[in-house]
Order: structure tokens, then sequence, then C-alpha cells
């Protein structure tokens, strides 16, 4: 590992703390009272509010509220939702479901993104080529929830193969990871075909050819090792939006991951779980550009060599 | 140049399409009250959730109003959030960009690290939780999309002005004392401006994906509104008893966005001839 990879880390921890002190001020200056949010349906007279609030400490200004959550978060403590238990344990499960989904997603994205780009990279210029292009636009535009529907429409309900909606085993995994990969595959895709189209102009390409290699032997042996490496770039920089897209998928999937988590956080304002899934949130995006970066060291020669 | 345009789209069958397909979102939501053949907002409680026919083109919904009415009226505020949004993210983030640029030093520093915390952020969870703070609305929305959205363009901004101070015209500009706002507006605005116009309508894509999805998620405005983005929330979990509702606003959508990116991407090849030539790579990317 460079050293200029090692440089990257206070910043990338600075960009964290900023995200998680961001998200702290806005749900902390937002209107509307925590406390009842807190009290839930039952409320309490105005007395036991102020009682409550000085418990709380929500008559403290922001900042000591701040320096306080940061206390607590400094010992590993994430909070509590009322009448749901801590939020880290919450949080645990509700990650592993969505690394699962995402995680399968990718797996979906590149095997199906790759050979897209690599046939029509192979093919460029023939009606194939042309046709999947078409299709590489559809699949970038197009909402993850519209996929969604129609996913659900053919095979749960037209098919009724798979389940439609809930998650556990794997075949709760299928859907929502055809769903969610689709848009990352056509991005991939993209990349693999400019990148072969590329690499069959390169003379050890060419030289490959003369010597008389198949060309499935030249796409393992050249052009994969060749196009890894914006492919790596293009998942690395693309996880933001398959996050954002999971959210929207376990939603049309009731899912019950990190993302479907969020959106009930929000709604039902529980602080402590909302800035803890921004935290987790921050910190997987933060995390995945730092492997972005270790990985072009170890992929790309080229980058090896300190300056 | 409008010539040249007409002639590009003209010989782009897909860039024709999407114009013509964008063309009839602009009337549908112009002419809206004179195209519908029903109320949006009307109920017929003797026609729920009916199939297309002739007299419901896309069905019914669960209270009998009309979902072709209901998509002509969804072309209104996906429009508006559209060309709103798209136009506040480009101004804010081309000043903002162009003044890091320029004046260099810590504001530079300052507004770059602002823009990597920006980037940083989850888009949709900022998003989420500015709609959350603000309340409902199509003004909340649109303050929420222009809030995560500035800081993606005044990195672009910031790229393009730190090329032009090179350049030997502003340098000769400079020399001759030409004042900040001078080379900005005779130099730098008419340098940026095509690479803005694509900027901004790739924008109009993202935009209409981002308001969608925030209105699926149930953040996008009040559930009488008539966003295309709040009928496919609102239809989703009938999607077995009556596909046709969340299905068509949610194609509305999805043929929207693809026209904005094809229309972007020959306003792309029109403007930058260069781009053309330029390998997608991770930086075009």
């Amino acid at each position: 590992m460079s050293v200029e990879i090692l440089r990257k880390i206070p910043l990338l921890l600075a960009t964290a703390a900023a995200v998680a002190v961001l998200t702290f001020l806005l749900i902390h200056l937002a209107p509307g009272d925590a406390l009842d949010a807190y009290l839930g349906q039952e409320g309490a007279s105005s007395s036991e509010k102020t009682l409550i609030r000085e418990k709380l400490g929500l008559d403290k200004p922001v900042y000591v509220r701040f320096a306080r959550y940061a206390e607590r978060l400094a010992k590993g403590d994430l909070g509590s939702i009322p009448g749901k238990g801590p939020v880290a344990a919450i949080i645990k499960r509700r990650f592993i479901a969505t690394a699962r989904l995402a995680l399968a997603a990718i797996l979906i994205s590149v095997t199906v993104g790759v050979s897209m780009g690599l046939a029509a990279g192979w093919h460029a210029g023939t009606a194939f080529d042309r046709w999947a292009q078409v299709a590489l636009v559809f699949l970038v535009s197009t909402p993850i929830f519209w996929f969604g529907l129609v996913v659900l429409l053919i095979f749960a309900w037209g098919l009724n193969l798979l389940p439609a909606a809930g998650s556990g085993g794997l075949a709760h995994l299928v859907l929502p990871a055809l769903t969610l990969g689709l848009r990352p595959a056509a991005l991939i895709a993209r990349v693999a075909r400019a990148n072969c189209i590329e690499a069959r102009s390169e003379l050890f390409i060419i030289a490959a050819r003369a010597r008389g290699l198949s060309w499935p032997a030249i796409v393992f042996k050249h052009i994969l090792k060749v196009i890894s490496i914006p492919i790596v770039t293009i998942v690395g920089m693309d996880f933001a939006s398959l996050l954002s897209g999971a959210v929207i998928t376990e939603t049309v999937f009731s899912y019950q991951g990190l993302g479907q988590f969020a959106v009930e956080a929000i709604s039902n304002r529980w602080y402590d779980a909302v800035m803890a899934v921004a935290l987790v949130w921050a910190a997987l995006f933060v995390g995945a550009n730092f492997i972005v970066d270790v990985s072009y060291a170890a992929l790309d020669p080229r980058t090896r060599s300190t300056p | 140049m409008i010539g040249r345009a007409w002639r590009l789209v003209k010989a782009n069958k897909a860039a024709s399409a999407s114009a013509a397909f964008l063309t009839l979102v602009l009337v549908a939501a112009v002419l809206a009250p004179w195209l519908a053949p029903y109320d949006p907002a009307g109920q017929d409680l003797a026609a729920t959730r009916e199939a297309p026919s002739w007299r419901h083109p896309l069905g019914t919904d669960s209270r009998g109003a009309d979902v072709l009415s209901k998509v002509i009226y969804g072309a209104r505020p996906t429009l508006v959030i559209a060309v709103c949004v798209s136009l506040s993210t480009v101004v804010i983030g081309f000043l903002l960009g162009i003044a890091a640029g320029y004046t260099g030093k810590w504001i530079d520093a300052a507004l770059m690290r602002a823009v990597d915390v920006m980037l940083a952020f989850p888009e949709l969870l900022l998003n989420i939780i500015l709609v959350a703070v603000l309340g409902a609305g199509m003004t909340s929305l649109f303050l929420a999309l222009t809030l995560s959205g500035w800081a993606g363009v005044a990195r672009i901004a910031r790229g393009l002005m730190l090329s032009l101070a090179g350049r030997e015209y502003v340098l000769s500009a400079r020399a001759l004392g030409a004042g900040a706002a001078g080379i900005v507006f005779r130099h730098v605005i008419p340098n940026c401006a095509s690479t803005m116009i694509v900027v901004a309508a790739m924008r109009m894509g993202t935009t209409v994906l981002a308001a969608a999805g925030l209105s699926y998620l149930g953040f996008g405005g009040s559930s009488d509104s008539n966003s295309w983005g709040v009928m496919v929330s609102a239809g989703q979990y009938e999607i077995v008893t009556a596909w046709w509702w969340p299905f068509f606003p949610a194609t509305a959508i999805a043929l929207t966005v693809l026209s904005f990116n094809l229309l972007a991407d020959a306003a792309r090849d029109l403007l930058d001839p260069r781009a053309l030539a330029r390998p997608v790579g991770p930086a075009a990317a």
C-alpha cells in the first residue's frame, strides 16, 4: 500500500465525521417536537413533558446535545428506539440483509455487464451492437421501481416461481438482486464495451490474433485484464447509487434491509436510528472509495511507482 | 446554432424520438385541462380498478379515477420540478465553481471540501431527511433536490475555470487590467456555456428520477397531488389487481428520463465534438 493511499485516510475520516455532524444538525433543527415522537401515541401533560425534556437533555442547545451524542457514540452506544430496543442490534441485522442484497446485485451486474459489454464491443458496429446500445441506454434511464414492478409482475405472479416479498432465504434474494443489479450492469457494459473496442486495436491483441489465439483465449488472457481496472472504478463509484437503489428495491419487495429501515426511521423521527443509518451509510461510501484506491494499486502497475 | 441543432436532431433518430416525446409531455402539461378526458380527482365508485378499455384507455384506479387523465395532469409537477431544479443547481453550482476556481487559496479549499462532503453524503438519504425536515410538498422537493445537487456541478465548473485561467486570452485580459467580472462575463461564461447546457440537460433526467424516487418512497408530496411518482407509490400494492394503475405512470417516468438522457447525449455530441472520440472511461463517467 503506497503512502499516498495512507495519506487519504484522515480526509476520508473527516468526510465521514462531517456527514455525521450535518445529519445531526438537520434532524435536530427540524421543526416538530422530538418529544412527541419519543412519547408515541400516549402523549403526556405539559408538566410531565418539561420533566422528560430535562431528563433527556432536550432543553439544551444543539451543540451540547451533539457533544452528548458524540460522547455516547465514542462509548459504542448508538442509542435506542422507544419500544423497539437498541439501535445497534437492529442496524446489525438490517445491515447483513442489505449487504447480502448489494453483493448479489454486484455479482449479477458484473457478470451480465461484462459479458454484454464484451459481446457488444467485439461485434462493434453490427446490428447486434446497435440494439445492445439501445438496451443499455434504456437500462440506465429506467427508474428502479419500474423494473421492480415489471419483475414482480412477470416472475412472481405470472410464472409464480419466486417469492414476491419478504426477506430470508436465497429465493427471496433473486428478484430484488436482479432489480437492483440491472442499472449498474448497464453502466458496466458501457465501460466494458468502450474498453473492449479500444483494446481490440492494441498491438498486443493484434499480435495475439496473429499468433492464432482463438478469441475466447484472447478475451480471458488479455482483455479481461485490461478492462478490470475501469470496471472496479465503476463498481466503486456507483456504490452510493447502489445503496440509494437498495432503499427503493427494498421498499418494492418489502425486503427487511437497511434502506427500508432508513425510510421507517425518518418517517417516525427515530433520531438515534437516523443518525446510525447515516453513519453506517457514510462509512460504507468512504470505505468503497478507499477500496477503489487500494485496488487501483493492486490491479494497475502504473500507479505503484512512487513519484 | 439552432439550425445545426435541428439538423443533428433530425439525423439522430433517438434524439428526434426523444424530442417528440418530450414535446408530447410538454403539450400534455400545458393543455392538461383540455386533453384529459376526465377529472383526475374525480371518483366513480361504479368503475373502480377497471382494466384499459375504450372508455378508460389506461384503466381506472381504486377510486374509479381515470388513469390517463391522472397521467396527463402528472406531466405538470414533473416538468416544473425538472426545469426549476436543473436551472437552480446549474446556476448555483456554476457560480460557486468558478468562484472557487477563480479566487483559489482558502476559498477554493473550503468550497471544495464542502463539495467533497456533499458528494460523500448519500444523496437519497440527504433528500429524504431534507424533505422530512422541510415538510412534504413541491417547494421542499425543489429545495431538497437543489441543496443536494449543486456540488457535482460546482466541481465541473471549477475544473473548467482552472483550465480557462491558464489560457493566453484570459492571461492577457488580466495583464491588460480586466477585472474579475469582466473576465467572467467576456471569457468564462461564453466558454463554459456549452458544457453547462449539457450538464443542465443531464440534470433534467437525474432530477426527474430523483423526484420520482422520493415520491415513490412517500416523501414527494401529499397523496392527492398528481405527480407520477405519487401515483406509482399509491398503486404499487395493487400491481396484481390493477397493474395499469402503477405501470403507466412508472412508464411515463421511465420514458421521460430516457428522453432527457438521449437528448443530453445528442447535445453533448453537438456542442463538444471531441467527446465523440473520447473513450468512455472512468474520467468521462
